[in-house]
């Protein structure tokens, strides 16, 4: 040892030298040895701070070996004996938390497993973990640990962990899950199958469970064209179509530059009317909506920066297919979608995911680094197709929607105007609104007086979003949980229809906690990238966009002067007739169909029977005789619902039969039900029709339309654990008019 | 090493590690399809953080060639 050396020096040279002893016998497998030269090295000597990292690094890698050889009681005897250094560590919590899960400790595991997710958020593993310990008696709480686990580790095996854990769950805990089921067909002209574990684990996330028919290789002419072909044998829901631009067009692209450049153009244009034609095919055979990729702009070019100057060059050829591609979606609006591949692999960075080897080898011109990437793209439609879009999104205030803490900086002092810092709030605002622009409700949950709230909305000169436009404002001091209740009490809406966006991660936790229905969107701790959060966001995707949607912000707002006329009349009856409201019930048209079909989708509560149809099926009921569709349309002197109320009805000479029967659920309880019903009772008895029959459906989230039948007369005729099937004796009973309603006449078909 | 390179392809393939031995191969299993070696070479360049060129993929048709390519690797 160095005689001149500093005291205190030397002490940590000795103390290093311990310790990399350990570390050599940990990774020369010693572990018993490791173990007792570990515990004298803490008997004798006090470690110092600056020491503190190298021991804590080695006897994690103490702990890493003696886990996978089950050598529990050692390790924790570890754990607890250099618990002052490690109890801060994720990766020793984690392996902490795994041996008590494997002692069958269930709370203590927990509890080292949460401590370890709250210091390194980012790690895929307690979550894994924590997901295996609620799989048994939470397999929701279960399912949402694995799904964060993928969320944290995308690369092949985590995909092939994730998928294993969330299929052993569905097989044992299918039912309590409730996931929906989705056929879905991927067909192209290049490799994608290996994208089939990625869209599955994505369409898990969603609480999805994807059946799929992956077409042959290059075999889609055949798939699309003929109607005995597996792809229509296997009856889609949702297509999806691939195409490589070099394998479409080999005449094109395999000889670019010995064509004339207007021959280019002519040989795409006629590439893409026989796609043209095979779309159309598939829109006769298939009711299925088809999602069709666009064209892939190279990343490098034949003449090089001189593309850009050539007339029809490489990159204008194919910019102006991809413009024929959209034409043809808008030719055949709510069935064919492009959806924007060549997005997906510029933000992926083309570079960086490219794989010429596997192009070679395995003509995969979709490279599989940017597969989870275009998984992620594909459900932003599978949501909108399966009505699963969010309505609401509920914003906390400070912090969130401008800087600072408004209590203590004031008006004056939160940060919200064109110069950084306050720019990143200004556009966050922007981007908010154009969301409200396209129908989707706000709303403010946040700990602050009302009064200073308003005053910002009034006063501050670069507050981009008014008052008006929240549906619902929640400003006060009681915990955000229970004003979350509230907010979707008011609008009607169910949990599970809201996104939270707070800066605050323990309120976002006690949402996530409290009321796991909720979206909580996990926001990024620099507010820079919170307009991009929101961007990214797949919740409230739309493939159309109906009247209702644009107008809906208009229509709570014309809710809340409802509401002040009901609190201004004490007696409902004289709110009822106040509210002058008008109905009228139509049968379905041309250009009600989306809408009846959206309501369909997305009517969850008052919904005799939750049968959900695509707008074909629609368009097939309203078009046969045996069938009655009627949407209702409402206003009273406050402004117009809309179209919010659809009943299908199932004609037979004796008897009509009611399929479905829903309302929004925003204008239940003030007799427009009964006027709805009222209608369809005289028009069934004009058909000739001697009962009316019905059933509820029991869901879990219909309970308010339960009683609807009984209390309009109808009489129950049988009950079982599925359903409820109740009639009305057409000759005998009738359901009446509710006086404050005025029905409009229209003729039925 | 030995074992974690049998696990992957074990997955890959879809069959149980120990039914793998070193004459295991394309030729004479039948899970070994294309799309399942292409799993393995994408699950094998991430897991040892490695690049594999097209001609190694090709060459690596059992057990010690999948080694010798790896190790040669890393």
């Amino acid at each position: 040892m160095e005689p001149d050396l500093d005291p205190s020096l030397k002490t940590n040279l000795e103390l290093s030298l311990k310790i990399s002893e350990v570390q050599f016998l940990v990774e020369k497998n010693q572990l018993a040895a490791a173990d007792r030269r570990l515990r004298t090295l803490m008997e004798e000597s006090a470690i110092p701070q600056e020491m503190e990292k190298a021991l804590v690094q080695t006897a994690v890698a103490l702990l890493e070996k003696l886990h996978p050889a089950k050598q529990d009681d050692r390790a924790l005897d570890i754990f607890n004996r250099c618990s002052r250094y490690l109890k801060n560590d994720p990766r020793a919590l984690t392996l902490a938390g795994s041996i008590f899960s494997r002692r069958g400790n269930i709370d203590e595991a927990v509890h080292h497993l949460n401590k370890a997710v709250g210091l390194a958020p980012s790690s895929p593993d307690p979550y894994l973990l924590l997901g295996d310990l609620f799989a048994q008696d939470q397999p929701g709480k279960a399912m949402e640990s694995y799904s964060q686990y993928h969320q944290r580790n995308y690369s092949v095996l985590g995909t092939r962990t994730f998928l294993k854990r969330s299929k052993s769950l569905l097989e044992t805990k299918g039912g309590e899950l409730a996931f929906k089921d989705l056929p879905v067909a991927v067909v192209g002209n290049f490799t994608i199958e290996p994208l089939q574990p990625y869209l599955e684990a994505e369409c898990f996330k969603l609480r999805v469970r994807p059946r799929f028919f992956f077409g042959g290789y290059d075999q889609y002419v055949q798939e699309m064209s003929d109607p005995q072909s597996g792809l229509y044998r296997f009856k889609p829901a949702l297509t999806f179509l691939f195409l490589d631009h070099q394998a479409l067009l080999p005449e094109l692209f395999g000889a670019f530059l010995e064509t004339a450049p207007e021959e280019r153009l002519q040989t795409a244009q006629n590439g893409l009317e026989q796609l043209r034609k095979l779309l159309e095919k598939f829109m006769e055979l298939s009711d299925s909506k088809l999602v069709c990729g666009n064209f892939t702009l190279p990343a490098d070019h034949y003449m090089g920066v001189f593309d850009a100057q050539m007339e029809w060059g490489q990159k204008e050829i194919l910019l102006e297919m991809n413009k024929t591609l959209g034409n043809f979606a808008r030719s055949f609006p709510q069935r064919l979608f492009v959806l924007d591949i060549d997005k997906v692999l510029s933000n992926c960075g083309k570079d960086v995911v490219a794989n010429e080897k596997m192009r070679y080898l395995a003509k995969m011109t979709v490279p599989e680094k940017a597969l989870p990437g275009l998984a992620r793209e594909i459900v932003r439609y599978v949501r909108p197709a399966l009505g699963m879009t969010k309505k609401c999104l509920v914003l906390d205030l400070d912090n969130t929607l401008w800087g600072g803490i408004l209590g203590e900086d004031g008006l004056e002092g939160i940060r919200l105007d064109l110069e950084p810092p306050g720019n990143a709030f200004y556009e966050f605002q922007k981007t908010i609104k154009t969301l409200h622009h396209r129908g989707i409700l706000l709303a403010i949950n946040s700990k602050n007086d009302l009064e200073l709230v308003r005053e910002v909305f009034e006063k501050h000169p670069y507050m981009q979003l008014k008052m008006d436009d929240f549906a619902c404002i929640r400003a006060n001091w009681q915990d955000k949980a229970r004003n979350m209740r509230e907010i979707a009490q008011e609008l009607n809406l169910g949990l599970d229809s809201f996104v939270y966006m707070d800066d605050n991660p323990a309120e976002r936790y006690l949402i996530q906690r409290e009321l796991p229905e909720v979206t909580t969107v996990e926001m990024p701790p620099d507010f820079s990238e919170f307009a991009r959060t929101l961007l990214r966001l797949d919740a409230f995707e739309v493939l159309c966009l109906t009247e209702e949607d644009k107008h809906r912000k208009h229509l709570y707002q014309a809710e809340s002067k409802r509401r002040e006329l009901k609190n201004q009349t004490a007696d409902l009856q004289d709110y009822l007739n106040a509210l002058e409201i008008q109905v009228d019930v139509c049968p379905a048209d041309r250009f009600s169909i989306p809408r009846i079909a959206q309501l369909t989708h997305r009517t969850n509560q008052f919904n005799l029977t939750t049968r959900r149809y695509s707008e074909s099926d629609i368009a097939r009921f309203a078009t046969s005789a045996g069938h009655g569709v009627y949407y209702l349309k409402t206003h009273d002197r406050f402004g117009d619902h809309g179209i919010t109320g659809v009943c299908i009805a199932r004609k037979t000479p004796e008897a009509w039969e009611i399929d479905t029967f829903l309302m929004s659920c925003r204008i239940i309880g003030r007799g427009i039900e009964q006027a709805f019903l009222h209608r369809i009772c005289l028009d069934a008895r004009s058909g000739k029709a001697r009962k009316l029959t019905a059933r509820y459906l029991a869901t879990r989230k219909n309970h308010i339309a339960a009683d609807f039948l009984p209390g309009m007369n109808f009489r129950k005729i049988s009950h079982n654990e599925i359903e409820t099937v109740y009639e009305l004796d057409l000759g005998e009973e009738s359901v009446a008019l509710p006086p404050h309603i005025k029905l409009n006449a229209n003729h039925g078909k | 090493m030995e074992n974690k390179l049998r696990q992957i392809l074990a997955d890959a393939i879809d069959v149980a590690p120990e039914n793998l031995t070193d004459k295991s191969s394309p030729d004479n299993t039948p899970e070994w399809d294309s799309f399942a070696h292409l799993n393995m070479v994408a699950a094998l360049e991430q897991e040892f953080r490695i690049s594999l060129t097209l001609d190694e993929v090709i060459e690596m048709q059992n057990l010690p060639k999948i080694k010798e390519v790896v190790s040669r690797k890393l």
